[in-house]
């Protein structure tokens, strides 16, 4: 596997839950995780490298709404890894114990380990769970944005008002 | 295509990779993975390219090879809507003389 440069930490800073593959392919190739402890908090796994003992996993941490852009093609891998402000790579044996962490700033980050910045998920490429995530998603996000512009009529109603009296 | 890596299921590789995984996903690694045709392939091995770069060719292969498969050569899954396929195949199997490359990826 390349060297990394980075910081070696012995743990992680969350507890990982598995929530789905995203990209399978004879293994998992990009795989969500939330936090045990806080499970508002997106994180997606990349595959990156492996030898005879472990798979590196690069990991970052990304918003509900960033993972929306991601699923509806609206963001590339290359993009959310390039404006992550740093990556973990983890290196995991078979039996997923971690022999090593490393926290890397992003402009540590080897080349060869980033996606191509045409890296958008086609909606035939990927896993029935970002399917479902994406609708999970769906609901949520353009919910909020509902209750804006909901909020933004009621407001101008009330300006109406203020002016009337 | 004398290469072990070939035509030996991912599970077989390396048996330990799977010891904490579910039953479905050793049963998906006991077989191996094709493609109805050549496009299919190609195209899932561009997109894989383009999330995991240059260490998809270590990890997936750089040609692709075909054959055209028997009912005696194994069991088949249903192909997805990406043409791709589970082939569990018999033993001593002969598919490293039958494949034949057609396409450097």
């Amino acid at each position: 596997m390349r060297h990394l440069n980075g910081i070696k930490i012995n743990r992680l800073d969350f507890i990982p839950v598995h929530l789905g593959d995203l990209i399978y392919q004879e293994g998992p190739i990009l795989t969500h995780f939330s936090s045990k402890d806080n499970p508002a908090d997106h994180y997606l796994y990349r595959w990156t490298d492996s030898d005879s003992e472990c798979n590196r996993w690069m990991v970052i941490r990304v918003t509900e709404k960033q993972l929306f852009d991601l699923l509806t093609r609206q963001l590339s891998l290359f993009h959310l890894v390039q404006h992550a402000p740093f990556a973990y790579f983890l290196d995991l044996d078979h039996a997923l114990q971690a022999k090593q962490i490393y926290l890397t700033p992003v402009s540590e980050i080897p080349a060869e380990y980033f996606p191509t910045q045409d890296s958008v998920l086609e909606e035939n490429q990927i896993e029935p769970y970002a399917l479902e995530l994406r609708s999970k998603l769906r609901y949520k996000i353009p919910f909020d944005l509902a209750i804006q512009k909901a909020l933004a009529e009621l407001l101008q109603e009330y300006d109406k008002v203020e002016t009337i009296v | 295509m004398q290469d072990n890596r070939n035509f030996t299921p991912v599970f077989f590789l390396n048996p330990n990779r799977f010891l904490t995984k579910n039953d479905d996903e050793k049963c998906r690694a006991m077989g191996l993975s094709m493609f109805t045709t050549s496009e299919y392939a190609t195209t899932r091995f561009e997109f894989l390219l383009r999330v995991i770069g240059n260490a998809a060719y270590e990890r997936f292969g750089t040609h692709v090879a075909n054959c055209r498969l028997l009912e005696l050569d194994g069991v088949n899954s249903k192909p997805d809507g990406n043409g791709h396929f589970t082939n569990y195949p018999v033993e001593n199997h002969e598919y490293p003389l039958r494949f034949v490359v057609i396409k450097h990826l």
